[in-house]
């Protein structure tokens, strides 16, 4: 009799708590990119593609994600200006912008008749994110365990509870939310010719280097890259490259800023396979793609190992770019 | 299989189950093995021949060195037991490391002797399971035990999935007794669920991953963060570093050993007791008695006494000293690291000795005797000891000599330090927290007990707590237990 009421206040207890924190775990937070990336992605775009522009103006789009987020059009133009009076450069990324979005949207995009299109693009755009630590190349006997999380597959359930993949860190955003610390949270357009960007205050802040190491101590797998005839988005970006040629419009690719950290992370099959990515996208497409600036990493400049922040510190990314277009508009 | 997976919480419920359902107990003795031998299976494999290997081979040894009247025998069986149990130990997990040695010296002498390391997967668990089946085949060659009767109960024995993987390390006289005793007592008609056991391995196991899941867990990205690069790291930083490690590594390590202990407790067997408030110890030797008790009294009886021990001069006992601790060190590892952190270990534990011999007076000073001696020889005792910890933790040799540098001379700046406490309040925030539990707990004696016998509503606001905590302070990638790859 005793041991059922143990068994039974062991369950209840273990129950109870469970439901807590998935009640906990489903309180929403106040995450302004997904509205930004998501809910209004497209109504935005088509607003603001279907303005009229000045008549003699050369646009020239900056597209991309986040990653792209801190250039300056100020800055671009200004110096951009200097040798091409009519060039009007646009910063047009979107946070959460990714390949397959991006080709949703490049009808509007050239029917702006921009003259040149620069595209910020990263490892990420083409790599699956799957997790490939599981290796049971060397295994003699059935490998069971694969099997029964194969058949059962945890992750769907964990989906289906909504519970997120560090519930740590979804405590302290709820315990930060309660205490108002999210004050800092409030977003701006950072300067003049950037439609869709609104960023937070905290993307303006640069980390120490202490800081990003301890980023850097958390890194995960960095995924796998399929081969370009297998990689979906690889195929995306092919096509819009060509549609963009079509219609007599230049398009400069290049590698988006990512912290030394992150590189130092990937395995060599995975540089190897983005290496092939691009081999491929330049011969197929005949494309230019510019490579990784890659002195950034010992740069105060860094608002976390992917981004750079949004400041006047971080202008040597607004000046690279704007010299790459100078290098194209000169050709 | 991890303990703090869904996959074993899932394992032991059915286990829990079905050897309710099934009440015979000879039927749950066979069922425990399949099961052990399962959980190995899991996550191990093919590896799991090694683990049957070493049972057939010790469970008849051991039966030939009992019958065998003639010394010379009983100790070629001897030989061949240790020879078996060690060259396993050796070949999977210390042959890359003599390969790496044996080619630095090569280049060193400019021969041209590159040999290909051989890539070994490191069997989960040798290291335990070879100490087990090895104290098992001495103990019947010293005439302290009689062999198991039955193959079975004696790979119970060696396989039993609490502690097959990190211990604590059973000794056959501790363990099979267990066995027999379920079987001649006629009343005892199965091996679980009494009510006092129950309770208690819950409490036990709830403790264990509490400790591991958010002490150990939340305190790592502190650890990783100051030690993956110490290079440039103020000397407060190391100090810090080196103190959070200690304590990761205890709620780590001490997490397993509870919820190991729980869940044998719960299937019906006692293990033996692993720590022992550690970090309240007031001498070297004192740590030893506290830490990883199952590993230095088996490191005592099967290596420093038969070394001689203390019975052949001063000079002696340190050299025995030194190399059981050395001993101890490699077993955790085959890394220089680990070397090392033995060879402090037995530097302490030898000077402790020099200075208790040459200085009695001291040694006896009531000083030392009262609540301030006794605060100092712990402070004293445990800066040594997370000293030890860095060369445990830090595996590249040169950041090691960095930050060992700079624990023992300090830089006096304070500035990177405010910056990392900062960015880890909440590592901090844990570590404040664990520090004060362990204080209530070495104040409180047998607290897990009291917890246990706490009146069932009670007990069930406990577990409830501890679970939801738990719970809210999961990290998304979670650490693999520190002692799962020794």
């Amino acid at each position: 009799m005793m041991v059922k009421k143990i068994i039974i206040s062991i369950f209840a207890s273990i129950i109870i708590a469970f439901t807590i924190f998935l009640m906990i775990m489903n309180i929403p937070e106040k995450n302004q990119d997904e509205i930004i990336g998501e809910i209004n992605y497209k109504e935005i775009q088509k607003k603001f593609f279907s303005k009229e522009f000045k008549i003699n103006e050369r646009k020239i789009f900056i597209i991309g994600s986040s990653y792209t987020q801190s250039l300056n059009t100020t800055e671009i133009n200004s110096k951009i200006q200097k040798e091409c009076n009519y060039c009007q450069v646009y910063n047009l990324s979107i946070q959460g912008d990714n390949i397959e979005k991006r080709s949703q949207v490049i009808d509007h995009i050239i029917s702006a008749k921009p003259e040149i299109i620069i595209y910020g693009i990263s490892e990420n755009d083409f790599s699956n994110n799957e997790n490939v630590g599981f290796d049971n190349s060397d295994l003699i006997f059935p490998d069971i365990k694969n099997l029964i999380l194969i058949k059962i597959d945890f992750t769907k359930y964990v989906k289906f509870l909504e519970i997120p993949a560090s519930p740590k860190d979804k405590t302290w955003n709820i315990i930060r939310q309660i205490n108002k610390e999210n004050s800092i949270n409030q977003r701006f357009a950072p300067y003049p010719n950037s439609p869709f960007l609104k960023i937070l205050d905290a993307s303006t802040i640069s980390i120490s280097e202490m800081e990003l190491r301890s980023l850097a101590s958390n890194i995960l797998s960095s995924g796998k890259i399929n081969e370009p005839e297998n990689n979906e988005n690889f195929q995306i970006l092919k096509k819009m490259i060509k549609k963009i040629h079509k219609n007599d419009i230049k398009i400069i690719l290049f590698m988006v800023p990512i912290h030394d950290y992150v590189l130092s992370a990937q395995s060599k099959e995975f540089k190897k396979s983005f290496e092939l990515i691009k081999k491929e996208l330049s011969n197929s497409s005949k494309v230019d793609i510019n490579s990784r600036f890659l002195n950034y990493s010992n740069m105060p400049i860094w608002h976390d190992l992917v981004h750079i922040a949004v400041n006047n510190e971080s202008l040597i990314f607004s000046e690279d770019i704007a010299n790459i277009i100078l290098k194209e508009l000169n050709k | 299989m991890l303990f703090t997976t869904l996959d074993f919480l899932i394992f032991f419920v059915l286990i829990i189950v079905l050897l309710f359902i099934i009440k015979n107990r000879k039927f749950q003795h066979i069922f425990l093995l399949i099961a052990s031998y399962f959980f190995f299976y899991y996550t191990s494999n093919y590896l799991v021949i090694l683990l049957i290997y070493s049972t057939l081979m010790d469970f008849f040894i051991g039966k030939q060195i009992w019958k065998t009247q003639k010394i010379r025998d009983k100790k070629i069986l001897l030989v061949l037991s240790l020879v078996g149990n060690l060259g396993l130990l050796g070949f999977f997990k210390y042959a890359d490391f003599a390969i790496l040695q044996f080619n630095y010296l090569g280049e060193q002498f400019n021969l041209a002797n590159d040999i290909p390391f051989l890539n070994l997967a490191l069997p989960i668990g040798i290291s335990f399971y070879t100490f087990q089946t090895i104290s098992y085949t001495v103990d019947i060659y010293r005439g302290k035990l009689k062999p198991s009767e039955s193959l079975k109960e004696f790979a119970l024995f060696v396989a039993f999935f609490p502690q097959l993987v990190a211990g604590p390390i059973v000794r056959a006289s501790e363990f099979l007794p267990q066995l027999r005793e379920k079987l001649q007592n006629k009343k005892i008609k199965q091996i679980i669920f009494q009510n006092s056991n129950l309770k208690v391995g819950i409490t036990l196991m709830i403790i264990g991953f509490f400790k591991k899941m958010f002490f150990a867990d939340n305190i790592a990205p502190l650890v990783n963060d100051i030690f993956s690069n110490p290079y440039g790291l103020e000397s407060f930083t190391i100090i810090l570093g080196a103190i959070a490690f200690g304590l990761q590594i205890y709620g780590d390590f001490s997490g397993y050993t509870d919820i190991a202990i729980g869940a044998a407790l719960i299937l019906g067997f006692k293990l033996p007791v692993n720590f022992n408030k550690p970090y309240f110890a007031t001498s070297p030797s004192d740590f030893w008695k506290r830490w990883h008790i199952s590993l230095s009294s088996w490191l005592r009886d099967y290596l420093y006494i038969p070394l001689g021990g203390n019975k052949k001069g001063t000079k002696f006992t340190y050299a025995n000293l030194m190399i059981v601790m050395v001993l101890g060190g490699l077993w955790h590892g085959a890394s220089w690291n680990f070397i090392i952190w033995g060879v402090l270990h037995g530097s302490y534990l030898a000077v402790h000795k020099i200075l208790v011999n040459k200085f009695p007076r001291l040694a006896n000073n009531l000083f030392f005797k009262t609540k301030s001696g006794k605060i100092i020889s712990i402070f004293v005792t445990q800066y040594f000891v997370f000293l030890a910890w860095i060369a445990f933790r830090v595996k590249d040799t040169d950041a090691m000599m960095y930050s060992l540098t700079k624990y023992i001379i300090w830089d006096f700046e304070y500035v990177q330090t405010l910056e990392i406490i900062i960015t880890h309040k909440i590592s901090i925030g844990i570590m404040i927290l664990f520090i004060i539990s362990h204080y209530i707990i070495f104040k409180r004696d047998n607290l897990k007990t009291k917890i246990s016998n706490l009146p069932l509503p009670f007990w069930m606001i406990f577990l409830f707590s501890v679970s939801l905590s738990i719970l809210l302070l999961y990290d998304g990638n979670p650490e693999d237990f520190i002692y799962f790859k020794f």
